[in-house]
């Protein structure tokens, strides 16, 4: 994927990785991301670049950031379904590499748990292939399983497993403590 | 729905929306599964709860069941989702989930009664009555449902065993 250039400052800066935030002129580097293995899916990303133009920083597609790493966007995340009273959001996020994606995403977290008076980030996604990278990029940040919803999505005309996983502040906190403590809060 | 089953429906809605138990339910929107539905007790007519769902992406859907507390006894709630499920699988839901407070009790009681366990546990997601909770969320499909109803088939229309609860709406 090219370099990118940006007006735009980042938000977060750790060990090379830069978190900014997304506009209307990264569509096409958001729609190039979701389309790497099975994201799109995953995360029930919008179909299109222009589908991406139409819904980043909007409602389902909120506080819509790139990670670049020396340059080079790697990653985005983005929030959809936030409850103002329950104070959760649900988090998507889509990586070149899930394997690499760690620290930016925790520093990603960390950016949802210091800008919002969060109690809960949680992903939902569909057992497909790469859902395991996923999986396992989640945990490595302290998301903790909790369960497998049977056959509750459909995926290409097939009912699919759906795996929850959550991840409360003070669980983040103690994640931060033990594992990065540029990111505590 | 007549004038007053709809002042009933009325009702009902209004003391659901009070207790802290149905605190993480939504407002259903129209479901091609199943109408809202007032559940009624068959001997004096009197409106009890209600049941209702909402259509979600990929053919399935949540049920809501309420009865009230203050109406209601052991046994409407099991009834009423007995048919209610049925209805709405009838209508094509591909599967029915059900996301509960972990401390409605009722619910997950009749849950676990019919046998389904629990498939996964959101943590402290809803916040209700000055805390947060965990969402436990079931889901099943027809064949699952089947397995079930089976065990109650004698007490649903049809059966030798009328039921309880549920009269005409």
């Amino acid at each position: 994927m090219r370099q990118i250039t940006s007006a735009v400052a980042a938000v977060l800066e750790l060990d090379g990785f830069a978190w900014r935030e997304a506009g209307p002129a990264d569509a096409g580097t958001l729609d190039a991301l979701a389309a790497v293995g099975s994201n799109r899916v995953l995360f029930n990303l919008p179909a299109s670049r222009d589908e991406f133009l139409a819904r980043v920083g909007r409602p389902g597609f909120r506080i819509a950031m790139l990670c670049t790493h020396d340059s080079k966007p790697i990653g985005a995340a983005a929030t959809t379904e936030r409850n103002n009273r329950s104070l959760n959001v649900q988090l998507l996020c889509f990586f070149i590499e899930p394997s690499e994606g760690a620290l930016p995403l925790a520093a990603y977290v960390r950016h949802l748990f210091w800008s919002l008076p969060l109690h809960r980030v949680y992903v939902q996604m569909p057992l497909v292939p790469g859902a395991d990278a996923y999986v396992q990029l989640l945990q490595a940040c302290g998301f903790q399983d909790e369960g497998t919803v049977s056959e509750y999505a459909m995926v290409a005309g097939k009912p699919t497993d759906v795996a929850v996983l959550g991840l409360l502040r003070r669980e983040f906190e103690a994640w931060c403590q033990e594992h990065e403590k540029r990111l505590l809060l | 729905m007549t004038e007053a089953t709809a002042l009933d429906f009325a009702e009902i809605d209004a003391h659901r929306g009070l207790n802290p138990v149905m605190g993480v339910q939504r407002v259903a929107g129209s479901s091609p599964y199943a109408p809202s539905m007032l559940v009624r007790d068959k001997k004096s007519g009197r409106a009890v709860g209600i049941v209702e769902n909402f259509a979600q992406p990929g053919g399935t859907a949540a049920f809501v069941v309420y009865i009230d507390p203050l109406r209601g006894r052991a046994g409407y709630g099991t009834e009423a989702i007995c048919l209610y499920l049925s209805a709405m699988f009838d209508g094509g839901a591909r599967r029915i989930t059900a996301e509960v407070l972990s401390f409605n009790t009722d619910t997950v009681g009749i849950l676990r009664k019919v046998g389904f366990p629990p498939q996964a546990r959101m943590r402290e997601h809803v916040y209700v009555g000055g805390r947060f909770w965990d969402l436990v969320i079931y889901s099943f499909d027809r064949h699952d449902w089947d397995r079930v109803i089976t065990r109650y088939r004698r007490k649903l229309p049809g059966g030798d065993r009328a039921p309880a609860a549920l009269g005409p709406s």
